[in-house]
């Protein structure tokens, strides 16, 4: 055990005291409550009296202050719920599409919900996407009303004649551009699977379509991508796929710094342990316009080791790849990322960290973008 | 590799190792084994309106598990200890020990350096002050009786609750520098442990820190500088980034007098909380500040303390190192997890309190988690529990009294901001029990003890969103030795609420997204009763029977009943 001498211990308790002193002193000076002129904290609530009643008992979706039986979100446009109350109440208005398992709940405190306070604009609550209505009578949106304290609900149906589509437009200054829903949108119809290649040397390997586990659906499908098989020959690489060819993409970026750049995705995670998805994107370095050759071009590569279960939205930073290390595939270009140089993509499935794995998981709608990542709305 | 023969190599590897050390080191070097074993069977049966002519839901079953942790212990020098504690479990009901797991449960390291910094390092226990690092009760229930402490005992042990600290994986140490003249000495805790792993991805490292200087004049004064900050390390694609930072001071000073002990203690600080998310670009910040003044009187002719103390604990206050409960009261029971034609998932009740194992956090959450009014909605969250104002009071009896054991306290409590109305909730608690060593008092060579606790709790709130809960909680029990080693066991816990709430739901920023109205009236009871075997102190077994009851007196056809037959053999070495 340490023992000091007298005079450095006087010393040492006296700085010790007055560096308390100062701690304390600062410590109490910084003593700020950030609700101290709030008059509650949270939101607003109150609840429904006991003679509580909607007039008319009427829920309706509107345009303007006209009812409507659906609507064209991408038009650009939207809609709003109308009801009038018998007193001003927490309500509480929830959408579901049964066959997406789409839901968006819009709360809020009022006599009355209209265009100002009850907008709905084909945005999700949960990680899933609203789909079309493609045929009146499919794919409702049923939203129901309900007030805090009370038992009545209200409930009607709206039918979306168009979703709001992200492609191609630029949203707070963040630029969308999508490059495969699965579901025959994007830059190209099935732009990303236009090669798909399993390793011969593995068990069970399925590479394809799945409408059963998705996202996101299309106006007429809805399919995400589903990946799996067993790594057998412990190479760590199951299959993948890649652009119909590795410069189907020139010219779709325009953005020259990579901390601009984005590929976003929804990945599902099935549990599997050492399930993870590669995304590589190349880069035409030598001739712009011409052909892609991977031994004096770039490739970047990002690897996500899927490590939840369910679907997730990842938004990988382009200025986060890695460069390619084998020079025969990517890694033989000038070594700078160029995202405007970008001209393809590839998506492999693979055992990591842990080789040899059962390996399992989904993606869905690839979507860049530019200037910021992708943010639904 | 096969997965089970890689960790029967390793741990073969690890044993011949450490003896080949234990063999080879200084004659300081020691080598031991310590261990636990375990065998649980449970014979369990669901009935009740919930499954009332329903043929999906199982309704009986047999379960349980045998376990062996064994424990390799290396002395290697004062500088150096280590321990991993390899663990075989086998779940009964599988075939031929293809259910077998394979786990190391702790790995530590720890020794002393230049013969003052004591070091650990892997799986460490962390606790600092109440308003810092305190993992706090999951409920009252000082004066339950012993059968349902033996079951407690075992939630406890698979969950790492060893008092009111957090098990963490990181390093920490602890330093004590003595003074020759006029303070006794000055002592230095440390440490850093990672709550949350990367996933290089989206998900950002989080990192737990903090420290505690401590100086200490004598047993009558002490002064102490807290500070504990969560926060991420950043990665590019972090979906968010996180630090909230804790700064308190406390102290205590006591007066010794002839037939008295008076002593002030008080804690207080401020919290600054801070989260960026990245898809919108949203910053939230906020800061906030407690304190917590205290006092209590030791009469000692009366071999009785009390004590009395006040305390304001603001809104936004955030220490999720002593805000995060116990239990995870979403998480879903193992014991029958549905009913209702196997459709629904079961809530928790009572008894899953300390009988289920895995409803148990074991993380550290920047969020404050939901919690069930029901079973405490005064200081849900432990002494931090924010938006929290006023008085608590009691007594207790001193620990000298061997016949006896007793504590009474009430808490007079206010919210400091309404939540989502301008009108506030007043808290009144009561709470408080005995437990009464019948055997010493009457001096018989056996081992025969009454328990008896209780704890009442009322909130209200005036205005337009009006609030009145109560909720009763009632522990009974007498443990018995009725021939040498033999003991009979009884405990009754019954618990009823009724009234109304509005629960807060919080959003990524630890702020309220909206309310939801809860209203309540229920009953909950757990009759008890059973023997244990004991062989020494260290290895007993127990059969007992045990009725739980959940009475929803608002929705009937959600009442239901588990009966279960517990059979439990444990040995410790």
């Amino acid at each position: 055990m340490v023992k000091f001498n007298e005079n450095f211990t006087a010393h040492l308790q006296s700085a010790f005291l007055k560096a308390l002193i100062v701690l304390s002193i600062f410590v109490f000076s910084d003593c700020k409550r950030s609700t101290k002129n709030d008059n509650f904290f949270g939101p607003a609530y109150r609840v429904a009296p006991a003679n509580f009643s909607v007039a008319g008992n009427s829920f309706t979706p509107n345009k303007g202050s006209n009812p409507v039986a659906g609507v064209n979100f991408n038009t650009p446009d939207s809609i709003s719920f109308h009801a009038t109350f018998s007193d001003s109440v927490s309500w509480t208005i929830t959408l579901t599409q049964a066959t997406t398992g789409a839901m968006k709940v819009i709360t809020g405190l009022s006599k009355s919900i209209d265009q100002t306070n009850a907008v709905w604009n084909c945005s999700s609550s949960n990680i899933y996407f609203f789909r079309r209505s493609f045929t009146t009578g499919s794919d409702p949106v049923k939203a129901v009303i309900s007030f805090l304290g009370s038992d009545i609900t209200l409930s009607t149906t709206v039918y979306i004649y168009n979703v709001f589509i992200y492609n191609g437009k630029t949203i707070n200054g963040v630029k969308y551009t999508l490059l495969d829903d699965f579901d025959g949108g994007g830059v190209s119809t099935y732009a990303l699977t236009g090669s798909v290649y399993p390793d011969p040397g593995d068990a069970n390997v399925v590479l394809g379509f799945d409408s059963v586990n998705k996202v996101e659906s299309g106006p007429s499908t809805g399919n995400s991508y589903r990946m799996k098989g067993t790594d057998s020959n412990n190479n760590s690489y199951l299959g993948g796929m890649n652009t119909i060819t590795l410069d189907a993409l020139s010219g779709i970026v325009a953005v020259t710094d990579p901390n601009d750049l984005y590929i976003n995705l929804y990945i599902y995670g099935s549990g599997k342990a050492n399930s993870a998805l590669e995304v590589k994107v190349y880069e035409l370095d030598t001739v712009r316009g011409g052909t892609y050759t991977q031994y004096n071009n770039d490739g970047w590569i990002n690897d996500i080791i899927i490590d939840w279960t369910g679907w997730k939205l990842v938004s990988l930073k382009y200025s986060n790849f890695q460069r390619a290390r084998d020079p025969l595939f990517g890694g033989a270009g000038n070594g700078i990322k160029q995202p405007d140089k970008l001209c393809g993509m590839a998506v492999s499935l693979l055992s990591q960290p842990v080789v040899g794995a059962d390996v399992d998981l989904n993606f869905d709608y690839v979507i860049l973008s530019q200037h910021g990542p992708f943010t639904p709305r | 590799m096969n997965r089970k023969l890689y960790l029967f190599i390793l741990s073969f590897f690890l044993t011949i190792s450490s003896s080949l050390i234990a063999q080879t080191q200084l004659p300081t070097t020691q080598f031991y084994l310590t261990g636990l074993g375990r065998t649980i069977v449970t014979n369990n049966k669901l009935n009740g309106n919930v499954i009332k002519n329903d043929a999906l839901t199982p309704n009986k079953g047999v379960s349980g598990y045998m376990l062996f942790d064994l424990g390799a212990n290396l002395r290697a020098s004062e500088n150096l200890r280590c321990n991993a504690i390899l663990r075989v479990k086998n779940p009964f009901g599988t075939f031929f020990g293809e259910g077998v797991t394979f786990q190391f449960r702790q790995i530590q390291l720890m020794g002393r350096i230049a013969k003052t910094v004591d070091y650990q390092i892997g799986d460490i226990n962390v606790e600092m002050t109440p308003y810092t690092v305190h993992a706090a009760p999951e409920m009252y229930h000082q004066y339950e009786s012993e059968i349902f402490k033996m079951r407690r005992n075992i939630v406890n042990y698979e969950n790492f609750v060893i008092g009111n600290a957090w098990r963490l994986q990181g390093v920490q140490g602890f330093a004590t520098f003595p003074f020759p003249r006029n303070v006794e000495s000055i002592k230095v805790h440390a440490f850093a442990v990672r709550t949350n792993a990367t996933n290089d991805v989206t998900v950002p490292d989080r990192i737990l820190a903090g420290g505690r200087v401590t100086l200490k004049q004598s047993n009558a004064f002490y002064v102490g500088v807290n500070y504990v900050g969560l926060q991420d390390i950043p990665i590019s694609n972090s979906d968010i980034d996180y630090t909230n930072h804790v700064v308190t001071g406390d102290g205590k000073i006591s007066s010794d007098k002839e037939n008295v002990i008076l002593s002030l203690s008080m804690e207080g600080g401020f919290s600054t909380y801070n989260n960026f998310r990245t898809s919108d670009k949203t910053t939230v910040s906020y800061n906030d500040y407690f304190f917590d003044i205290g006092t209590s009187e030791v009469f000692k002719p009366f071999k009785m303390k009390v004590f009395a103390n006040y305390k304001d604990v603001g809104p936004q206050f955030s220490s999720p190192s002593a805000q995060t409960t116990r239990i995870n009261v979403l998480a879903t029971p193992e014991l029958f997890s549905k009913f209702q034609n196997n459709s629904v998932n079961r809530p928790q009740m009572l008894f899953d309190r300390f009988t289920q194992e895995g409803i148990y956090n074991r993380a550290i959450s920047p969020v404050l988690l939901p919690f069930l009014p029901q079973y405490g909605n005064i200081s849900p969250y432990g002494a931090a529990t924010p938006n929290r104002r006023g008085f608590s009071a009691g007594l207790a009896s001193d620990t000298s009294i061997k016949v006896f054991t007793a504590e009474f306290k009430a808490d007079l409590l206010t919210e400091i901001i309404g939540e989502g109305v301008t009108d506030l909730r007043k808290f009144t608690g009561l709470k408080g029990g005995i437990l009464f060593n019948v055997g010493k008092l009457l001096n018989l060579k056996r081992m025969l003890s009454v328990n008896l606790g209780e704890r009442y709790e009322k909130t209200t709130r005036g205005g337009f969103v009006p609030v009145n809960l109560s909720s009763t909680l009632i522990d009974a029990g007498i443990s018995m030795e009725v021939i040498n080693k033999i003991d009979l066991l009884v405990g009754v816990k019954s618990l009823s609420a009724k009234g109304n709430e509005y629960m807060g739901v919080r959003d990524q920023f630890n702020q309220f997204s909206s309310f939801t109205a809860l209203n309540l009236n229920i009953k909950e009871k757990i009759y008890s009763f059973g023997a244990r075997v004991r062989f020494s102190t260290n290895a007993y077994f127990t059969v007992n029977y045990n009725r739980a009851s959940s009475q929803n007196n608002m929705n009937t056809t959600l009442n239901y009943n588990i009966n279960q037959l517990f059979i439990n053999y444990t040995v410790i070495f």
